[in-house]
C-alpha cells in the first residue's frame, strides 16, 4: 500500500459563494442556483436563508415557486465558477506541486514530505484555508488522511474546517457512516443489495467482509473492492491535471432547443475546440464520445474516433456523431465531447493529397490567431449566425 | 359551375383541419349546393356529414381518397351499390396498405366514379373501368398542360378538384405541424415534399377559375359529375340480424316461449297484470320485428351469471323475464314506452354490463358465434383535445414530458379550447410556468389543431351484428388489440341504423361475484335459509342493516353511490328506500347541483308545489326534473312536440356533437309553450330544469337498474364487510385508491393482515373481521412467481423457510419482494427482518447446491420509520401505521381529530389529513372550486375550497398528499363539511417549524 498524506479541500457551496462575491446584495437574501429556468430544472446550490424557507437541494423549480415566491433564483453560471476554481487552484499550488482537481469545488493535494516544511498537517491545512479565504473570501474545509478515498469522505461528512483521520484509524472512522458514501455502493447491484439487507452502516459491511466466502456470495465481483473501501483502503495516486487522459468539451445551451441548425453550430464549435487541443498535444483520439443531455434528464451518447486532427476532419466526425446520437424530438440542454485513448499523431508528409495538407495548414493558422486574440476572435459565419452572435 | 368533389375534413387523420361546421359555413357562403367529403382512407365522419348537410341544405356525396403505397385515387359513390363497394375497398386498404389500388378496385368498382392524376394508376384502371366512370383529376399542384396531354392520350375527361385540407393559406403551418406529429418528427426534420403545399385551401368558384384558367371544362365537369352521384342518404332502416320472414316468425315464437318460462322463474304465478304487460310488450316487439334482437342478447347474457342491463331496456318486462335486466318494471313503475315506442324510428339499444374480467370471453363468444363477416366492434374516434393537442405540438417543438405536463395537468378536461392560452396567462395556478417563446408557440399552434381525428381505438363494449356482410355497411379495420372495428363511433353507428349491443365491463359485478363466492366459501353451510347466496336471490331492498349503512353514507366501495357527493346526499336526506336511491343516482350530475338542495329541503318537509299542474309526472321526484323521460314528457305536454321531436331534443342535450342545436330547440319549446298559454315564469323554470340535463343524464330504468346493483353491493357490505371490502380492493379501479378502501375497512373494525406465504392468495381475501392481503398487491412480484407459489402450495403448506426456498424456484427479485412484504415472517417467527433478508438473499445468490447461510452479522429490528418506508416501497401504501402517526407527536394538540368535527360546528379549527379524493368543479360564474376528501387517524372528512381559496392553494393539491389546514365547520342537514380557509403541506410545515 502506498502511503501518502492526502488533503481533500472542499469549497462549500462554491456556486453560491461566487455569486455573493459578485453581488453583495445577495449576502442576506434567500438565493437558489438552479440548473435551468425550465420547470424541470432543479436546485444546485442554495443559501441557508433559502433552506429556512423549506427549500432543499435537488428540488424541482416548479415546486420551488409554490413554496417561496420571494426567493432569488440565479442561473448556473458555469464560466464564473470555472474561473473561480482555476483561481483557487493557483492559490493552493504554492503548497504542493501535486494537485488533482476533483470537479470545480474540490481538490486533492499530495502533501507527502511537506510536514517537515510547514510543521503539523493541521497547520498546513489552516494555512491553505486562510490563504484561500484571504484571496477570494471563499471558505472551505479540509479532510486529511493517508488516501484520497478517506480524505474525500471526511470533507463530505465532517463539518469541521480541518479534520484528520490518523493512519490506521480509517476503518473505525468509516464504521458509523452510511455505506452509500462508498463509491462501489453506487453500483446498481450493490446498492440494491445494501438496501435489501438493511445495511445502514459501513460497520455492517466490515463485519460481513470478515466472512470472505459469504461476502463474495453476496457481492460477487464487487466484494473485494467493497471490502477495501469499507476498511478505508485506496491506492490511487493524486494525479496532476496535465496527465489526465481525457479532453472534455461541453456546452450548456443558452436555451433548451431541438433546432438542428443551432445544434450543428454548437457541435462545430466544440469540434474546433477539441481539434485545437489535439493539435497542441499532437495526438489523435482513438475514442471520442458525444453525449447529449436532453431537457427531460435523458442522456444519450455515441462513440467514434478522430484520426485526422485538422478542423474539417474533427468537425465531420463530431457532426456524424450528433446525427447518430440525436434521434429524439426533445429539446437538448447540453452537449459534451469526451476524447480519450490518445496516441501520437503521425505527421507524415502526404505526397499525394494536397487537400489534407491545406486543411491542416488552415487549422494551424486559425490556431495561431486564436491563441493570440482569443477563442472567439475568429469564427465561421454559420456558427455566429446560429448562436445569435451576429 | 363548380362543385367541390375532393374535400378533406378533420376526419382525415392528422391531415385535414376543416371541421364539418366550417365546411358547411364555407360552402353556404360560396353558394355551393353539392359537396363530396373525401377523407383519406375512410368515411370516418360520413354520418355526421350527412346530418350537417341536411341542416345546411346541401346535398352530400359519399367519397373517399384512397392513398397507399401503390398510388392515390378519389372514389365517389354513384349508387347504394357503389357506396357498398367503396366500403369494401376502404376495408381492403385498411387490411393491407401494400395492396395495389387497381387490384382492389378491380373487384369493387361498380357504382363508383374514380378520379386520379397518377398516370400509371390511370393506365391500370383504364383496363377495367369504363371511361364514363374514370376521370383525370386536375388538382392544385398538378399542371394543366400535363393533365390535358394525359387526357388526350388516354381519351378521358378531366375533372377539377380543390383537394382541400384547410380553409385558408395561413393554416398551412398548422397542417405542417399535424404532419410532423403524425411522422413523429420535428418541423426541421419533416420531409416537406411529402406534405401538401399551401395551395390546398377552400376556394370558391372564382378562385378555382383563377387557379385553372385554361380548364373551364374540367371545372364544369365537377358539377356534372356531382349531379350523377347519389345524394339521398336516409339511414332510417334498422339493420336487423335476421332477414327472412321465416327467421323472424321463428324468432317470435321462441321469444314468447322463453319470456313465459322466465316469467315463471321471476314471479312464480303469472297474474293478470303481469300477463297483460307481457302481452303488450310482446305485441310491440313482434310488430317492430325486434324479436331476433332480444334472442341474441339473451343468448349472450347466458354466458355468465352476474350481469346487469343498463339503459332504458330495464323498463321492459321482457328483458326482466329473459334475465337481461334485474329490476321488476311493474314493481318500480317503469314505463315501457321509454324503451320502445310505436313512433320511435331508431333501434332501441340494450346495454349489458358484465364482470370486467369476463367481458373479453363474452366478446370472443360473440365473434365466434356470429363470425367476423357479420360482427365488428364499435370504434372510439380519438380526437385531439386541448390537452392532447398541447402535448403533441409540445413534442414537435421538443418540450419534455414534464414541461408539457406542467401545463396540461392544470387544464381541466372540460375546458373549451379557446380558453387555454387565456387561462395560462391569467390563472394564478400557471404562474410557475415559464412562458418562453417555444411555449407560447406551442399554445398558439395547438389551438388550431384541436378537434382533428388522431386515431381509432376500440369502444369498451359496443358490438355491431349485421345479417350478411358488415363491409357493405361501413368500412372495417383491425384495431391494434386484434379485434375488428367499424370506422364509426357509437353515435354514428346508432344514427346509421346498425344494430349495436353494448357489452360493457363492470367492476362492481366482479365485486359482487367475488364477495358471494367468498361468503359461500366461508359461511355456505351456516346461512339459515339458503345454503349458498345466489346473485338473483339477494333481497337487499328493505334490509335493515343495508338501510342503516346507506343512511349513514358509509357506502365507500358500493357501486354508483360511493362518491363523496352521493354519500353526503344520502346522509343529508336520511331516506334511502329504493325509489329515493334511484332519484339520488339520477340527480348527481354536473348541471343539476342547484336542484339538489331544493330537493333536500323538500325531503325534509318544506312545502312545495308543482311548477304547473300539467306536470304531475314530476310528483315522484319532488317536483324536480330528474329523469330523461321527464324532459320528453315536459316538452310534449307544454310545447306539443311529437315523441320523435322530444327524443331529438333529449339527444341534443346529451351529445356534444349536437350541442349546436340546443338554441333551436329552446326557441321551439318557448314558442310552443307560449302558444299553449303557459306563463313566461313557468316556461323559464321548466327550461332551466331541462338545461340541467346537458352533458350526461339518465333515464329512470337505467337508474333503477343501477340502484338495484347499489343495493346488492350495500347489502353485501353491511352483512359481509370483510369479504366485500377485500373483493373491492382485489378488483381495483373504484372511485378511491386501495389505501382509502383499506382505511374504510379499518373503520368497519376489520384488521388488515399483511400477505402470508401460506395463507394469501393472488387476490385479497376476507373472513369475519380480518382481511388478508393478496399477492397481487406486492410490487415487483411477477405473476409467474405467484402462480408457482400457489401451485407448489397445493402439495402442502410450507413448514419452514428452508422448505419454501427449496420447493419454489424464484428469481432473486421475487424473493426480495416476498421478503420485504413480510410474507415469509410466519415461517421464521422469531427472526428479525434483516436476518431474514440475509438468509433469503444468501440462499438465492449461491451457485450450485444452495443452503441456508449461517446467522447474519447484521441483526437489527426495523424502526417504525423504516418499517413505514419499507411498506411504502413494497405496497405503495403504509400498512402497519397511519401516515399521520409519524407527524402527530410533532404537531400541536390544538389540531383536532376528524371524529370530533361535528362538535365544532360554526367554529374555525385546525386539522391534518391525507388525500383521499378530489373533484374540481366550475361554479355558475365559471370560477373553479374543489371538493376534497381527507382522512386522519380517526375518520374521513369532506372539505370545500371555494374559488378564492382554490385559486390560492389549488396548485398544492397537484403535488402534495399530506395537509395541514384551517377551516370552518359548516353543517347542513346534519352533515358536516370543512370550509377551508388556509391549507398547506404538512411535511413542509413541520420542517419549517422545527428548522426555525
Amino acid at each position: 500500500m502506498i502511503n501518502q498524506d492526502v488533503f481533500h479541500i472542499r469549497l462549500k457551496n462554491i456556486e453560491l459563494q461566487a455569486e455573493r462575491l459578485l453581488d453583495s446584495s445577495l449576502r442576506t437574501r434567500a438565493v437558489a442556483i438552479i440548473s435551468s429556468g425550465c420547470s424541470n430544472g432543479s436546485i444546485i446550490s442554495l443559501s441557508p436563508e433559502a433552506e429556512e424557507e423549506g427549500l432543499y437541494l435537488g428540488m424541482k423549480v416548479s415546486n420551488l415557486r409554490n413554496i417561496s415566491r420571494s426567493i432569488q433564483l440565479l442561473p448556473y453560471n458555469c464560466s464564473l465558477y470555472n474561473r473561480l476554481s482555476r483561481h483557487v487552484y493557483q492559490i493552493i499550488s504554492v503548497f504542493t506541486p501535486t494537485i488533482e482537481p476533483d470537479g470545480i469545488n474540490s481538490f486533492y493535494l499530495d502533501m507527502k514530505g511537506m510536514k517537515k516544511l510547514y510543521g503539523s498537517m493541521q497547520n498546513i491545512g489552516m494555512s491553505i484555508i486562510q490563504r484561500i479565504h484571504n484571496q477570494t473570501n471563499i471558505s472551505g474545509i479540509i479532510g486529511i488522511s493517508i488516501n484520497k478515498l478517506v480524505s474525500r469522505i471526511v470533507t463530505s461528512v465532517v463539518p469541521e474546517t480541518i479534520h484528520k483521520v490518523d493512519k490506521g484509524k480509517e476503518a473505525k472512522f468509516l464504521s458509523t457512516l452510511d455505506p452509500h458514501i462508498l463509491p462501489t455502493a453506487k453500483e446498481n447491484y450493490v446498492n440494491r443489495l445494501i438496501q435489501f439487507l438493511w445495511i445502514n452502516k459501513i460497520s455492517h459491511i466490515q463485519s460481513m467482509a470478515s466472512q470472505p466466502n459469504e461476502f463474495r456470495t453476496f457481492f460477487g465481483s464487487y466484494a473485494a473492492q467493497l471490502s477495501r473501501e469499507a476498511h478505508g483502503y485506496d491506492s490511487s495516486l493524486v494525479r496532476p491535471p496535465q496527465l489526465q487522459d481525457h479532453i472534455l468539451e461541453q456546452t450548456i445551451l443558452p436555451e433548451d432547443t431541438n433546432d438542428d441548425n443551432i445544434l450543428y453550430a454548437v457541435v462545430k464549435e466544440l469540434g474546433e475546440q477539441l481539434g485545437s487541443k489535439l493539435r497542441i498535444r499532437k495526438q489523435i483520439a482513438k475514442k471520442v464520445k458525444l453525449k447529449i443531455h436532453y431537457s427531460d434528464g435523458y442522456q444519450k451518447s455515441h462513440t467514434g474516433q478522430i484520426l485526422n486532427i485538422d478542423d474539417k476532419s474533427v468537425i465531420k466526425v463530431c457532426k456524424r456523431l450528433l446525427e447518430k446520437t440525436n434521434r429524439r424530438r426533445n429539446r437538448i440542454r447540453s452537449i459534451l465531447l469526451d476524447a480519450s485513448g490518445f496516441i501520437p499523431y503521425a505527421n507524415q508528409q502526404n505526397l499525394f493529397s494536397i487537400i489534407n495538407n491545406k486543411d491542416m495548414a488552415l487549422s494551424n493558422a486559425v490556431d495561431t490567431i486564436r491563441i493570440k486574440y482569443g477563442l472567439h476572435s475568429l469564427q465561421t459565419a454559420d456558427i455566429a449566425q446560429a448562436l445569435g452572435r451576429i | 359551375m363548380f362543385s367541390h368533389l375532393n374535400i378533406h375534413s378533420v376526419y382525415s387523420s392528422m391531415r385535414g383541419l376543416l371541421s364539418l361546421t366550417e365546411i358547411m359555413n364555407l360552402s353556404r357562403s360560396h353558394g355551393m349546393k353539392t359537396l363530396a367529403l373525401t377523407d383519406v382512407n375512410g368515411i370516418w365522419g360520413f354520418v355526421r356529414f350527412i346530418q350537417h348537410c341536411k341542416e345546411s341544405g346541401i346535398s352530400p356525396i359519399a367519397g373517399t381518397n384512397l392513398v397507399n403505397n401503390s398510388g392515390e385515387v378519389i372514389l365517389l359513390a354513384e349508387s347504394q351499390h357503389g357506396y357498398e363497394n367503396m366500403c369494401r375497398a376502404i376495408s381492403a386498404v385498411h387490411s393491407n396498405t401494400n395492396y395495389c389500388l387497381s387490384e382492389i378496385l378491380k373487384e369493387h368498382c361498380t357504382g363508383l366514379f374514380v378520379l386520379s392524376y397518377h398516370e400509371p394508376t390511370l393506365k391500370k384502371l383504364n383496363d377495367f373501368i369504363p371511361d364514363t366512370h374514370l376521370f383525370i383529376e386536375l388538382r392544385p399542384g398538378v399542371q394543366e398542360s400535363f393533365v390535358n396531354n394525359l387526357a388526350k392520350k388516354m381519351k378521358l375527361e378531366i375533372v377539377a378538384t380543390g383537394d382541400v385540407y384547410f380553409s385558408r393559406p395561413s393554416d398551412h403551418n398548422a397542417y405542417v405541424t399535424l404532419r410532423a406529429i403524425e411522422n413523429n418528427t420535428t418541423l426541421e426534420r419533416l420531409n416537406i415534399s411529402d406534405c401538401k403545399t399551401d395551395q390546398h385551401w377552400f376556394r370558391n368558384e372564382e378562385e378555382m377559375i383563377q387557379l385553372f384558367p385554361n380548364s373551364l371544362d374540367a371545372l364544369n365537369n365537377s358539377k356534372y359529375l356531382s349531379d350523377r352521384c347519389k345524394t339521398n342518404w336516409p339511414f332510417v332502416n334498422t339493420v336487423f340480424p335476421g332477414i327472412s320472414l321465416k327467421e323472424t316468425y321463428y324468432a317470435n315464437k321462441v321469444l314468447e316461449k322463453k319470456v313465459y318460462t322466465g316469467a315463471k322463474a321471476r314471479y312464480g304465478d303469472i297474474d293478470k297484470i303481469i300477463d297483460k304487460r307481457i302481452r303488450y310488450e310482446l305485441s310491440i316487439i313482434i310488430q317492430k320485428g325486434f324479436a331476433p334482437y332480444f334472442l341474441i342478447v339473451q343468448d349472450i347474457i347466458k354466458q355468465t351469471q352476474s350481469t346487469i342491463g343498463r339503459g332504458s331496456a330495464a323498463a321492459s318486462i321482457i328483458s326482466y323475464c329473459l334475465f337481461i335486466t334485474q329490476v321488476d318494471p311493474i314493481q318500480h313503475k317503469l314505463q315501457f314506452e321509454r324503451f320502445i315506442h310505436l313512433e320511435r324510428k331508431d333501434m332501441p339499444d340494450i346495454d349489458i354490463d358484465f364482470p370486467w374480467d369476463e367481458r373479453d370471453n363474452i366478446l370472443a363468444y360473440v365473434f365466434k358465434k356470429y363470425g367476423e363477416q357479420r360482427t365488428a366492434m364499435v370504434s372510439n374516434q380519438i380526437l385531439l383535445k386541448p390537452r392532447s393537442a398541447i402535448r403533441e405540438v409540445g413534442k414537435v417543438h421538443g418540450l419534455s414530458n414534464k414541461e408539457i405536463i406542467s401545463i396540461t395537468r392544470k387544464i381541466g378536461r372540460y375546458r373549451p379550447s379557446q380558453d387555454v392560452d387565456h387561462l395560462v396567462y391569467t390563472d394564478s395556478r400557471f404562474s410557475d410556468i415559464d412562458l418562453d417563446d417555444t411555449m407560447i408557440r406551442v399554445l398558439r399552434d395547438s389551438k388550431k389543431i384541436v378537434g382533428v381525428f388522431r386515431y381509432p381505438s376500440v369502444h369498451p363494449g359496443g358490438v355491431v351484428i349485421v345479417p350478411d356482410e358488415i363491409r357493405k355497411y361501413v368500412p372495417v379495420l383491425m384495431a391494434p388489440k386484434g379485434v375488428q372495428i367499424v370506422e364509426w363511433e357509437k353515435d354514428q353507428v346508432e344514427d346509421s341504423g346498425l344494430l349495436k349491443i353494448d357489452l360493457l365491463g363492470n367492476r362492481s359485478l366482479s365485486v359482487v361475484r367475488d364477495t358471494i363466492s367468498q361468503v359461500n366459501l366461508n359461511h355456505g353451510e351456516c346461512l339459515s335459509n339458503n345454503r349458498y347466496i345466489d346473485y338473483h336471490q339477494i333481497q337487499a331492498v328493505g334490509d335493515q342493516k343495508t338501510d342503516k349503512l346507506m343512511k349513514a353514507g358509509k357506502t365507500i366501495g358500493v357501486f354508483y353511490i360511493e362518491s363523496p357527493a352521493t354519500r353526503q346526499l344520502m346522509a343529508k336526506a336520511g331516506v334511502v328506500d329504493f325509489d329515493h336511491v334511484v332519484i339520488y343516482s339520477s340527480i348527481i350530475r354536473p348541471a343539476a347541483n342547484q336542484f339538489i338542495n331544493i330537493m333536500l329541503e323538500r325531503i325534509h318537509g318544506s312545502k312545495w308545489k308543482l311548477v304547473h299542474s300539467d306536470l304531475s309526472f314530476l310528483s315522484e321526484s319532488y317536483g324536480i326534473m330528474v329523469y330523461q323521460e321527464q324532459v320528453s314528457m315536459a316538452v310534449t305536454t307544454m310545447a306539443g312536440l311529437s315523441y320523435a321531436e322530444s327524443e331529438a331534443l333529449r339527444k341534443s342535450l346529451s351529445r356534444n356533437s349536437l350541442k349546436h342545436l340546443i338554441p333551436l330547440w329552446e326557441k321551439k319549446f318557448l314558442k310552443g309553450a307560449i302558444r299553449r298559454g303557459y306563463a313566461q315564469n313557468t316556461i323559464e323554470q321548466v327550461w332551466n330544469m331541462i338545461k340541467s340535463f346537458s352533458g350526461y343524464s339518465f333515464c329512470k330504468p337505467h337508474s333503477a337498474s343501477y340502484a338495484m346493483l347499489s343495493f346488492t353491493c350495500a347489502y353485501l357490505k353491511a352483512h359481509f364487510p370483510a369479504e366485500f371490502m377485500s373483493s373491492v380492493i382485489s378488483n381495483k379501479g373504484g372511485f378511491y385508491s386501495t389505501y382509502a378502501y383499506m382505511s374504510e375497512a379499518r373503520r368497519l373494525g376489520i384488521k388488515i393482515c399483511p400477505p402470508d406465504i401460506n395463507m394469501s392468495y393472488k387476490k385479497w381475501r376476507g373472513q369475519g373481521n380480518v382481511i388478508r392481503m393478496g399477492f397481487m398487491s406486492i410490487k415487483n412480484l411477477q405473476k409467474k412467481a405467484v402462480e408457482s407459489i400457489l401451485d407448489e402450495r397445493k402439495a402442502g403448506e410450507f413448514d419452514s423457510l428452508n422448505d419454501f426456498l427449496c420447493r419454489v424456484e424464484l428469481d432473486l427479485s421475487d424473493a426480495m419482494a416476498l421478503t420485504n412484504s413480510g410474507c415469509l415472517c410466519s415461517l421464521v417467527p422469531k427472526v428479525t427482518h434483516t436476518e431474514l433478508a440475509y438468509r433469503v438473499a444468501g440462499f438465492y445468490l449461491q451457485n450450485g447446491n444452495r443452503r441456508l447461510l449461517n446467522t447474519s452479522p447484521i441483526n437489527n429490528d426495523l424502526t417504525i420509520g423504516e418499517q413505514y418506508e419499507l411498506e411504502l416501497e413494497t405496497f405503495g401504501f403504509p400498512l402497519s401505521c397511519h401516515p399521520l402517526d409519524i407527524y402527530r407527536s410533532l404537531i400541536s394538540t390544538q389540531i383536532k381529530y376528524a371524529k370530533d368535527i361535528p362538535t365544532f360546528v360554526g367554529k374555525s379549527i385546525y386539522l391534518v389529513g391525507i388525500y383521499i379524493s378530489r373533484k374540481e368543479v366550475m361554479t355558475q360564474a365559471s370560477d373553479l372550486m374543489e371538493f376534497l376528501s381527507l382522512e386522519d387517524e380517526t375518520d374521513i372528512y369532506e372539505c370545500i375550497l371555494f374559488p378564492k381559496v382554490f385559486q390560492k392553494y389549488g396548485d398544492l393539491l397537484q403535488w402534495e398528499t399530506l395537509f395541514i389546514l384551517r377551516g370552518t365547520v359548516e353543517e347542513a342537514f346534519g352533515v358536516c363539511n370543512v370550509n377551508i380557509e388556509k391549507i398547506g403541506s404538512l411535511p413542509q410545515w413541520i420542517k419549517k417549524r422545527y428548522s426555525s
